[in-house]
């Protein structure tokens, strides 16, 4: 918290609001890490079909021991071993990722309705696996139709960033309108493959649907690495930049004059964004709100846009709340299945609603008239 | 993804799927079974190999005509679980099928609910049902030492002949060549029975329709509605379209003149049967087609006609019957 900040908010808020303040000033993120951990032990040993909390403990120890599982437990060392963890890993990788992205292009376009599925990420995604689904559906395994997701969002993040370069400094409008309109390309051309192609079992038709809506249900051990080593790499990389961020918040003529190289640095954030955004999807499809609706709710939170605070709280959160959504979502209509993206999108929609009603004032997204900067 | 253009090409997705799911499919996987010793299962399936010391005892049925065929050979007491129901369960078969645990009726059950109950075989209806896309991809199960027997192979064309192999794959599996037998031998006995009836008669011109508000989707000539409506003494008038079902247009309907048209029937509230012919029967481009005219109109259960079940010879007899009534 500024002083600047401090001296914006009415005065009845500023002493009602003494330790909560603190809290979120100081605690927020060791918090939100035990709160990850806690998540990450209920997506393990919660599911469908209930597992004795000592049998977790037996395959656990196993595989970290290095022994092999026998006897009784080797059903539960395929829930719990080979479907849940790498389910709850890719769940808190694929949430932070998100919540990362979406911090960051919200940054860079000044603009709240940024993310990666506004800007086309998730179309170019599914003509990319519809593509390999019905052209090599002899290959069609985790990796091809990962592969084929993940081209087509660098395509399709490639196309839209061409075309904002191509007149520089015409503002961010031009980039989301690029984002909506490559959307629908990619949208007819899903189409058409689905509806001219021979899915013989409807097998192109399902892909598609899961591409759309998201899912963590795909994770194995061996799609995590790209996911995890993208994510891993992508803190760092995000955190060291959130200072330069902050100055492109203030405007690009600020942000070179304070040294930086505006248009050099926004490229290299754009290109990350699209390959992190790529590694994602591709394993975990458009899974939507999070990257969008976490940033806000973080700078709403938080009430500052500071990068450097904003990216881990929005990471960290965005990973908790994408842990218990697919809980739920495995939950719910047991022992059937929800997408989780229809699970992340109705239980975040109203919080977020009533947040922007309580705290509903200039400063909302902490973006728009840089009121909260 | 709120407010987001995603909302018609979903719906579009959804139909799609819904209409691959009812039933595509062709004969490629037969059901070779190899030497064996005495009680050890050997089995090749669709590609996928089935390998188990004792006949299948602990299985989970994943579609409705899966769960019917094996309750129609009596043989209940070996399912752990039963996923998914098109239409009601035949009244034959419902007492069997109220003692087996309905895991989900509207979606297939998680893989790790599924891994959890432990079965040595689970029995999947269409070519696709073990797939990523369904949640329940082959390679993780298999590796929980569960055996997968898929019942219609992707892209195989299916005949009464494939019901046949089904059921004595089936025998195999569960060790009861014997109740295959029976079980075949039922079903052939209805069929030459319904063979008897329409010999000698000339054809009737059938329209079989999904469904379609814009565009009508229909069955055309390599599924097994269409099998099932020349065993009837019908000619399907899309026999040319070259899919199992597929998409054609008003226009053409009007123009092939069907002098019936069978309806498919399935669980989904706003496309009942009744709503299907209301929506037939009010189409003023319809007005002029034989079959609305004389108001034929033919109800039949997707389970039976869509897919191999034990229902086939039923639903040939019952277009059979509509066709050529018997005086």
């Amino acid at each position: 918290m500024t002083r600047t900040e401090t001296a914006e908010r009415p005065a009845d808020q500023r002493d009602a609001a003494g330790p909560t303040e603190r809290l979120l000033a100081h605690g927020l993120v060791p918090l939100l890490v035990v709160l990850l951990m806690a998540s990450a032990a209920a997506g393990i040993g919660l599911g469908s079909f209930h597992v004795p909390l000592e049998a977790v403990g037996r395959v656990v120890a196993a595989h970290l021991g290095g022994d092999p599982v026998s006897g009784p437990d080797v059903r539960y060392d395929a829930i719990v071993w080979q479907i849940r963890l790498p389910r709850v890993l890719l769940g808190a990788l694929v949430g932070a990722g998100l919540g990362m992205v979406g911090t960051v292009l919200q940054t860079l376009l000044r603009n709240p309705l940024a993310d990666p599925f506004v800007l086309g990420t998730s179309y170019g995604a599914g003509v990319g696996a519809v593509s390999v689904t019905l052209g090599a559906s002899a290959l069609a395994g985790v990796y091809t139709l990962s592969a084929g997701a993940f081209v087509g969002a660098l395509a399709a993040t490639t196309v839209v960033f061409a075309v904002a370069q191509a007149h520089r400094g015409t503002g961010a409008a031009r980039l989301l309108l690029a984002g909506v309109a490559v959307s629908f390309v990619g949208q007819a051309i899903t189409n058409v493959l689905v509806l001219a192609g021979d899915d013989s079992g409807g097998q192109a038709a399902r892909a598609v649907l899961f591409w759309l809506l998201g899912g963590l249900g795909g994770a194995r051990w061996t799609s995590l690495t790209v996911v995890a080593v993208a994510t891993c790499l992508a803190v760092p990389f995000f955190l060291l930049r959130a200072r330069a961020l902050d100055a492109l918040l203030l405007g690009e003529q600020t942000a070179a004059s304070l040294g930086l190289r505006p248009s050099r640095l926004r490229t290299e954030l754009f290109v990350v964004t699209a390959l992190l955004t790529g590694a994602l999807v591709a394993v975990s499809g458009a899974i939507g709100f999070v990257g969008l609706m976490m940033p806000l709710f973080t700078r709403l939170l938080l009430r500052t846009s500071e990068n450097a605070r904003v990216l881990p709280v929005s990471a960290l959160l965005c990973a908790v709340f994408l842990l218990w959504a697919d809980l739920a979502a495995r939950m719910v209509i047991a022992p059937a299945e929800l997408p989780v993206g229809v699970v992340t999108a109705l239980c975040g929609g109203p919080v977020f609603l009533w947040l922007l009603v309580r705290r509903g004032n200039a400063a909302t997204t902490g973006l728009g008239g840089g009121g909260a900067l | 993804m709120a407010g987001f253009p995603g909302g018609r090409l979903l719906s579009v997705v959804v139909g799609i799927a819904a209409l691959a799911a009812c039933g595509s499919g062709t004969d490629t996987g037969g059901s070779a079974g190899e030497a064996a010793d005495s009680s050890a299962v050997r089995l090749e399936r669709c590609g996928e190999r089935i390998r188990l010391e004792q006949p299948a005892s602990r299985v989970v049925t994943l579609n409705q005509h899966v769960t019917e065929l094996v309750l129609a050979m009596g043989l209940g007491d070996r399912l752990i679980g039963s996923s998914l129901l098109d239409n009601e369960v035949h009244p034959d078969l419902k007492a069997a099928y109220d003692k087996v645990p309905v895991l989900s009726q509207k979606a297939y059950p998680s893989k790790e609910s599924l891994i959890g109950l432990g079965p040595d075989v689970l029995i999947g209806g269409f070519g696709p049902t073990f797939s990523e896309a369904n949640g329940l991809p082959p390679d993780q199960l298999r590796d929980a030492g569960i055996g997968l027997f898929t019942v219609q192979c992707k892209g195989q064309d299916l005949t009464l002949d494939s019901l046949t192999d089904t059921v004595t794959a089936l025998g195999e599996l569960f060790g009861k060549p014997k109740a295959a037998e029976q079980l075949n031998a039922r079903l052939d006995k209805q069929l030459e029975a319904v063979e008897r009836q329409v010999k000698g008669s000339k054809p009737v011109d059938v329209l079989i329709f999904d469904s379609g508000q814009t565009a009508p989707t229909v069955a055309g000539g390599q599924g097994l509605a269409d099998t099932l409506v020349t065993t009837g003494g019908g000619r399907n008038v899309f026999s040319d379209l070259k899919s199992d079902w597929g998409e054609t247009s008003w226009d053409e309907v009007v123009r092939r003149d069907p002098d019936v048209i069978l309806v498919v029937d399935y669980f989904t509230a706003q496309n009942s049967a009744k709503a299907k012919i209301k929506q037939l029967r009010s189409d003023p481009v319809l007005g002029d087609v034989t079959a609305v005219k004389e108001n034929r109109f033919l109800v039949v259960g997707l389970t039976g006609l869509g897919a191999l079940s034990p229902r086939n010879p039923e639903v040939a007899d019952q277009i059979a019957d509509e066709l050529h009534p018997q005086p």
